[in-house]
């Protein structure tokens, strides 16, 4: 009963998005605008119920539980309460600022700030960064798809890419956003389920903490993450990794103005407080049904198997594990397509018209879905480790020149290439050599991001201490920091 | 460009003032964490609201500074 519903709701939502795309077509059609930013018309909450659902991906889902189950709750109350205040200061640092600016992608933000220099090695930065972050995503679809609907993992990985790349060939970033916001509302809907069905079966969260220790579970292992430079480590990931992610940034591009981009932001990390409070019962109610869980990635399964016993209930909380993670996928499918059609092309041909444009983004998005899926059939790490690897990447790398960019006036050409270039190549050197990185980690004592991190500011700091920004770059940064209406 | 945009030109003040607000909550969320004995639901409860302040908490600022920028 429960697969049969499931698999209703997961078909009801395919269809939603993809009528979703051929609804948009025309509008995605009409001009590069329409097809890359939605026409810069999206509203406020359609756009941070759509941020919130490209951010909460199924290793959220599945993962955040397990996390607590397995390390305790700190781990999962760093890693969330750091990317909530990545919104809360992604708002005010730099939401309003990527929508002043009326580019179409992060490259094109990067080469308006520094020039076209910039635009080749970020676009270089981010293919790299979202093949890892892509091909963790896939294969979280592949297992929840095998474990959720009993689809062969290969079977799942095809049906997956196919339906992420026809809904955003057909309507752009119009159909990523309008299907993320439907998806949000799923992961919104579940969620409620699952707290009620809990409420219900164990009464408050006081009664279920002293329910889990007279289980005997562990319920609180903080030991394990009373290391201060791990904790420190895992927030900084959160707060700072998440808010420079081009695939949350595009969104600002997609909203009527500024102060929209701030509502935005603000909103999404609000709604994602909303999403993650309830993971804690879950790990609660996992501990309680099974005080020795051994596997803490099924923590969440055991508890929708034992908790929501209504089948719709379980339904709308597996279906909101498949919804999650489609919308995330479709977010970095589209950035990464974007990179490679739309920033690339303007590399080799500044005239490109919009049609050619769009043309060549949809075979974009075939070859990156193509390329996913292959390498997806047999990831070379771990899930969460892959994810993480990647998103340390691009904002190690990405994220300090944007920052810099959009704050410092002096930052100059010379320093962000520098910048991205050496962080980059120290970043990938010591995380895929295997004995460096655990000569790193041995001697060193953290991850190699960190302080690529660390290297790509100082460099900002000397390089463009010791150069001077060309005019351009000077109107661009005064062109983001002011309007037409009260000039700076 | 909308209304509201026409009002709001990037403000280095207020933008250092929220991110100084979040990084006090973090490092007094991180006092309390380790001057307290752990394992307990005190814990527990301490880190939800810490998670939920991280989410509400720019909203209110956000709120405050519209409204005085209106009047």
């Amino acid at each position: 009963m429960n697969n049969i519903l499931t698999s209703s709701i997961t078909i009801a939502i395919i269809v939603a998005v993809v009528a979703i795309g051929i609804y948009f077509k025309k509008r995605a059609e009409a001009s590069a605008e329409g097809y890359f930013v939605a026409g810069r018309s999206i509203s406020v909450p359609v756009s941070a119920v759509a941020v919130m659902a490209t951010f909460v991906s199924a290793a959220t889902i599945v993962g955040l539980p397990g996390v607590m189950c397995k390390l305790g709750f700190i781990a999962a109350i760093l890693m969330c309460a750091g990317a909530a205040c990545a919104f809360g200061w992604n708002a005010y640092v730099i939401a309003p600022a990527f929508r002043r600016a009326g580019v179409n992608s992060v490259p094109e933000f990067l080469a308006s700030r520094y020039g076209n220099n910039m635009r080749f090695v970020s676009l270089l930065a981010i293919l790299l960064g979202y093949v890892g972050y892509l091909v963790a995503q896939y294969k979280a679809a592949g297992l929840t798809l095998e474990s959720l609907l009993g689809i062969p993992y290969v079977t799942g990985l095809v049906v997956f890419g196919a339906i992420v790349a026809a809904y955003i060939m057909l309507g752009g970033l119009f159909a990523v956003i309008w299907s993320d916001f439907i998806q949000g509302l799923m992961v919104i809907a579940g969620m409620v389920a699952i707290t009620v069905g809990i409420l219900i079966a164990f009464g408050s969260p006081g009664d279920m903490f002293a329910a889990a220790q007279a289980a005997g579970a562990k319920t609180v292992l903080w030991e394990k993450w009373g290391n201060t430079n791990l904790q420190l480590g895992i927030t900084f990931f959160a707060a700072y990794g998440l808010m420079t992610l081009p695939h949350v940034m595009v969104r600002f591009f997609a909203v009527k103005g500024a102060e929209e981009a701030k509502r935005v932001s603000l909103w999404a990390g609000f709604l994602g407080v909303v999403v993650w409070t309830p993971f804690f019962l879950i790990a609660l109610a996992a501990l309680i049904i099974s005080p020795q869980l051994k596997t803490p990635d099924a923590a969440i399964f055991i508890v929708i198997k034992q908790v929501l016993t209504n089948p719709l209930m379980a339904s709308i909380m597996y279906s909101a594990i498949i919804a999650a993670v489609l919308s995330t996928a479709a977010g970095m499918t589209f950035v990464a397509a974007t990179t490679v059609s739309y920033d690339l092309l303007k590399i080799i041909k500044p005239d490109v018209d919009s049609k050619q444009l769009i043309l060549w983004n949809r075979v974009a998005v075939c070859v990156v879905t193509v390329l996913i899926i292959g390498l997806a059939l047999n990831p070379p790490l771990l899930l969460l480790e892959l994810a993480a690897a990647a998103t340390l990447f691009i904002s190690a790398t990405i994220g300090v020149p944007v920052i810099f960019g959009i704050w410092w006036k002096k930052s100059t050409q010379q320093a962000a290439v520098c910048s991205l270039v050496v962080s980059g190549s120290f970043i990938l050197l010591f995380r895929l050599i295997p004995p460096l990185y655990k000569w790193f980690m041995k001697n060193v004592g953290f991850w190699p991001e960190l302080a690529g991190f660390a290297m790509a500011v100082l460099i900002m700091l000397i390089v463009s201490s010791i150069t001077s920004a060309k005019e351009k770059e000077v109107q661009f940064y005064s062109k983001i920091h002011t309007t037409e209406k009260f000039p700076a | 460009m909308t209304q509201n945009d026409r009002h709001d030109p990037l403000e280095p003040r207020t933008t250092l003032t929220l991110v100084a607000i979040l990084l006090v909550m973090v490092v007094t969320f991180f006092v309390i964490f380790h001057s307290t004995p752990a394992g307990g639901p005190f814990h527990v409860y301490l880190g939800v609201a810490f998670l939920v302040a991280c989410g509400i908490v720019p909203l209110v600022f956000n709120f405050f500074v519209t409204r005085n920028k209106k009047t």
